[in-house]
């Protein structure tokens, strides 16, 4: 009997989202989308351009209140949460951050403190700590003093992904981390997102490169059209026909000899109907 | 030296202590030397310990009752009026380029001074201050904040980007109070009424006496200090609404809040002295230029800088054509404008954003 209960302690899931709906007018964005992410497992969302992958992220981390359904961290509601005490267990990273202010990358990286701080308390010596640990793990400590304006694309969103992390959160939204990013450092963020799952934090990502998704991701949610069309391991949801019937592509999906994940070969658009 | 003892390394409260430090002992002896100069001089120690003497310290030296009366009765309601519509306008400004993360927001952006302006020839042109002497004010005051209410009614339907709608309506209301400003303006036939809208418009401090100081005080302090309240959301919000969101910031929440108090405050300063320009959209680059972006220093390092600008702003305005004055929105204007283009030239070299 202790099996079971110790097995549920470890794959327990850590999010649940049930029958997720969301509506701007009369266009649909989500409809009753369900997923589950389990404690230590990086999901990740594909799907083409406008199928809702960005607009699921803030319904989880309730930026969007959902239209219908529901959203729970184990097994705590969500809804009936600040936005303070969601930001203490939830962090997001968003797909594009125009930043007009000089800030120092460190200042940046602190601000990941905000949602454990009180009004007036300033960043303490644990605050700077963790903020410090986090500019290591992101490799990006050299540019402490530098200002965030004046690094540059791929640079700006490590540091960015510090702050993500700064913020100690239980799960990690990050939407199109690597976007921008030249292929040394796609594999880096990459790599630090795996490594820190590893260590407990369960993430949720919106990957474009199908490439990456399939050798980073535990599993895959593809969506279209605001639906979920498939979802499971990441073999089970890159096949050719799913490719063929979401994104409208002709592909071969084989298995990368030097991976050993499957790859994908995109060869010709389809005509759309 | 100085830029690296507010060095982000160093830590906030030191670096709070040190700007505000600096600030306020250079206030305090921009007080004394504005106040002392003027038609009669008083001598420097006189006129500090006057003011020492007014904030309830008992020190220094005797003053003749000529002395004291010219500047307790006359030049130091004036300095504390400038001072504090100085640092309204500039906390004002600092908390409207927070909010629309655009350094070029000003607090007339939302309408503001184009209400205030509006209240403020009807109020002269029909005469009203002969019914009460304080009709101009309160009707600058109810312009400047109905101009506010009617942008935020605006951009508050249903808007794609709030903040996008909310300049987009504050032009548009902006050009429609504009063009009932330049109608009334046209019917006015009394030349002294004609004459004294314009001045309204250019901004003065002239013969403001304890009762305006006493008016505008409360809301000026209050509203600032409630802004302070906020600045670390404004920080977190320079990164974006979703980032913020995700940190744990009630975006919209936080910025209807700041919105309100700084239009409130702009209302009352307005209200008081006409229209001054470029106080709002310079200090706070000024600011950011010595202690960097954070808000949390920038407010209130704004507030005081803000204060100590249109001091001697409104010193420049009695003094530069004695004995004829200037009006001080001539002076902020002159000297604002040229530095403003500086700093974009400044911004242009280095190629970043403000």
């Amino acid at each position: 009997m202790n099996v079971p209960s110790e097995t549920a302690s470890i794959n327990g899931a850590a999010l649940t989202a049930t029958g997720i709906s969301y509506a701007v007018g009369m266009a649909q964005l989500l409809e009753a989308v369900s997923l589950e992410v389990r404690h230590g497992m990086l999901l990740g969302l594909i799907g083409p351009n406008g199928a809702g992958k960005s607009t699921l992220l803030k319904c989880i981390s309730q930026i969007l209140a959902p239209t219908a359904g529901q959203v729970c961290l184990d097994g705590k509601d969500l809804q009936r949460q600040s936005p303070r005490e969601i930001a203490r267990h939830i962090a997001l990273l968003p797909q594009s951050t125009t930043l007009n202010f000089a800030f120092a990358c460190l200042d940046v990286v602190l601000m990941g403190r905000n949602p454990h701080l009180g009004r007036f308390q300033a960043e303490g010596a644990r605050d700077r700590a963790i903020a410090q640990q986090s500019l290591q793990d992101t490799e990006t400590e050299e540019f402490v003093t530098r200002l965030i304006t004046e690094v540059s694309a791929g640079e700006r969103q490590r540091v960015l992904l510090a702050r993500a992390i700064t913020q100690q959160p239980r799960l990690l939204l990050l939407d199109e981390p690597t976007a921008g990013l030249d292929v040394q450092h796609q594999l880096q963020v990459f790599m630090l997102i795996r490594r820190l799952v590893r260590e407990g934090l369960t993430a949720i990502a919106v990957v474009h490169d199908l490439n990456l998704a399939a050798r980073f991701c535990d599993r895959l949610v593809l969506l279209n059209r605001g639906v979920v069309h498939a979802h499971g391991l990441v073999g089970d949801v890159l096949t050719a026909e799913n490719l063929a019937r979401v994104f409208k592509v002709q592909a071969v999906v084989e298995e990368d000899p030097n991976l050993g994940v499957p790859r994908v070969t995109v060869l010709a658009p389809l005509d759309t109907e | 030296m100085l830029r690296r003892m507010l060095d982000v390394e160093v830590p906030l409260a030191l670096r709070l202590a040190l700007a505000l430090g600096m600030l306020s002992l250079l206030l305090f002896l921009s007080f004394v030397v504005t106040m002392a100069i003027g038609a009669v001089d008083v001598p420097l120690h006189v006129t500090a310990s006057i003011v020492l003497q007014q904030m309830g310290i008992p020190l220094g030296a005797a003053a003749s009752d000529v002395h004291w009366s010219i500047i307790s009765h006359v030049r130091l309601p004036r300095v504390l009026t400038a001072a504090l519509v100085g640092a309204a306008l500039a906390v004002a400004g600092a908390t409207m380029q927070g909010i629309f993360r655009n350094p070029l927001a000003d607090p007339g952006i939302i309408g503001v001074s184009a209400g205030g302006a509006l209240g403020a020839v009807i109020a002269i042109h029909f005469g009203l201050r002969a019914l009460h002497y304080l009709a101009t004010p309160a009707l600058a005051f109810i312009g400047a904040l109905g101009a506010v209410m009617a942008v935020y009614a605006l951009a508050a339907t249903r808007g794609v980007d709030p903040l996008t709608t909310m300049i987009l309506a504050g032009v548009a209301v902006q050009a429609f109070i504009g063009s009932i400003t330049s109608a009334v303006l046209t019917l006015t036939a009394n030349v002294n009424a004609m004459r004294e809208i314009v001045f309204w418009l250019t901004g003065s401090l002239g013969a403001r006496s304890w009762t305006h100081v006493q008016l505008i005080l409360p809301f000026i302090v209050v509203g600032s200090l409630l802004l302070l309240f906020f600045a670390r959301d404004l920080n977190v919000m320079a990164l974006g609404e979703d980032a913020a969101r995700s940190m744990g910031v009630d975006v919209r929440r936080v910025r209807l809040i700041m919105l309100a108090l700084a239009a409130l405050i702009t209302a009352v300063a307005v209200a008081v002295s006409g229209i001054i320009g470029f106080v709002g959209l310079v200090v706070p680059h000024m600011v950011r230029l010595v202690v960097g972006p954070d808000h949390r220093i920038v407010l209130p390092a704004s507030l005081l800088t803000g204060a100590l600008l249109l001091t001697w702003a409104d010193f420049g305005s009695r003094m530069l054509l004695r004995p004829q004055e200037l009006r001080v929105g001539l002076i902020t204007a002159f000297f604002g404008a040229p530095f403003f283009l500086y700093l974009l030239y400044r911004h242009k070299r280095q190629g970043t954003v403000l």
